[in-house]
C-alpha cells in the first residue's frame, strides 16, 4: 500500500515539473511573439535583465548617491541600447529628464551599423522655448515671426525673405537663404524661425516629459538590439548635466493574426539559417 | 521518507535538466530568445543543486 502511494506521489510530481516545465517553454514562445502587437519596455537601474541599458560609455556619466535610479551625464554624447525580442513597426521612446542650461536636447535612433549615422528628433529645445516672437503651430511644424509680416506659412513661402531666417529639423527649399539652427545661434540675428519641434511637457521641478516616436526602419538593428543616442551639443561647455529619470520604449505593431504568425515562423525560420 | 525525498529530487533533476538543455540550446539559436524574459542562470542552479544531492546519493 505504501509502495503505491510512494508510486503515485512521484507520479503527480513528475507530471507537476513537465506541466511546469512545457508552460514555460510555451510562455517563452508567447511573449517572444509578442501577440497583442504592442510592448512597453523600461529601464530598470541595477537590474542585470532590463531590456533598456544604461547610459555608455561610463566615462561621461556621474552615479551621485541622490540621484536614486537615474543617471546623470556631463559630457555628450551618450547611448543606450534596448533589446526587443522581434522586429516591430514603430518604436516610441518616452524620455524624463532634467536638464539644467543646456540649449538643446535631442535623441536618435543608431540607422548604420558600424557607422556614424543617425536619424536625430528634437527632445528640447530651450531657444526656441524662450523665443518671445509670434508663433504659428501647422501640426508639427512651428513658423515664428520677429515682426508679424507674413499672415501665414504658404504666405513666407510665396514671397520668402533674402535673409534673417533660421530652420530646426525642417528642410527648407534651397531657394529660401537661411542657416540651421545649433547650440550657438543667436536669435537676435534672425527674424524668422521654421522647425518642426513641439515643446516637452513641465512636470515641475525642472523635469521634462516627451514621446520621440521612430520608425523601426530607422534602425539598424543588431542582435536584437535597437541604440539610441542622447545628443547634447557642448555640454561640457558650461551648460550644466543632463538628469535621465526614466527611460520607456513602445514597440509596436498590428496584433498578431494568423497570416502574422505563419510570417513570424517563416522569419524565425530563415533566421536560424543564417 | 528520506527515501521519497530523493525520489522527487531525481525526478526534479532529470526535468530542469532538460528544460535547462532546451532553454539554453533557444539562446544560442536567437540571442535573447530566454534572457530578455528570465535569466536562465536560475534555472541552471536548481540543476546543480538537483544534481548534487543526486550524486551523493548515489555516492
Amino acid at each position: 500500500m505504501a509502495v503505491n502511494n510512494e508510486k503515485k506521489i512521484i507520479y503527480i510530481w513528475r507530471a507537476i515539473l513537465w506541466m511546469a516545465a512545457l508552460l514555460t517553454l510555451f510562455w517563452l514562445f508567447w511573449i517572444n511573439l509578442v501577440p497583442t502587437g504592442k510592448m512597453i519596455l523600461s529601464y530598470q537601474s541595477s537590474s542585470p535583465t532590463s531590456p533598456v541599458s544604461a547610459l555608455h560609455p561610463e566615462e561621461r556619466v556621474i552615479d551621485l548617491p541622490e540621484d536614486g535610479g537615474s543617471q546623470r551625464f556631463f559630457i555628450d554624447p551618450v547611448y543606450f541600447d534596448v533589446k526587443a525580442p522581434r522586429e516591430f513597426d514603430t518604436v516610441t521612446a518616452t524620455m524624463t529628464w532634467k536638464n539644467q542650461t543646456q540649449p538643446i536636447l535631442e535623441l536618435g535612433a543608431h540607422s548604420v551599423r558600424g557607422a556614424w549615422g543617425f536619424v536625430m528628433k528634437p527632445l528640447q529645445n530651450r531657444i526656441i522655448d524662450n523665443l518671445d516672437w509670434g508663433c504659428d503651430q501647422y501640426d508639427d511644424v512651428l513658423f515664428c515671426q520677429k515682426e508679424r509680416r507674413y499672415t501665414s506659412l504658404s504666405a513666407f513661402f510665396a514671397n520668402p525673405p533674402s535673409s534673417g531666417v533660421v530652420s530646426y529639423h525642417y528642410v527648407l527649399p534651397e531657394t529660401v537663404p537661411h542657416d540651421v539652427m545649433n547650440v550657438r545661434t543667436d536669435m537676435q540675428d534672425y527674424a524668422y524661425l521654421i522647425a518642426t519641434y513641439t515643446s516637452p511637457a513641465g512636470l515641475g521641478n525642472g523635469s521634462y516629459r516627451r514621446s520621440v516616436q521612430f520608425d523601426w526602419s530607422n534602425f539598424a538593428i543588431h542582435i536584437n538590439e535597437l541604440s539610441f543616442i542622447i545628443s547634447a551639443p557642448e555640454l561640457n561647455q558650461g551648460h550644466g548635466q543632463i538628469v535621465i529619470d526614466g527611460i520607456d520604449v513602445e514597440l509596436k505593431r498590428d496584433p498578431l493574426d494568423w497570416e502574422g504568425f505563419a510570417e513570424y515562423i517563416k522569419n524565425q525560420a530563415r533566421r536560424l539559417k543564417k | 521518507m528520506k527515501q521519497i525525498m530523493l525520489k522527487l529530487n531525481t525526478e526534479l533533476f532529470r526535468t530542469v535538466g532538460v528544460l535547462v538543455f532546451i532553454l539554453y540550446l533557444l539562446e544560442t539559436l536567437k540571442e535573447g530568445y530566454v534572457s530578455f524574459f528570465i535569466n536562465p542562470v536560475w534555472v541552471l542552479l536548481v540543476f546543480f543543486a538537483s544534481g548534487a544531492v543526486w550524486l551523493f546519493d548515489r555516492g
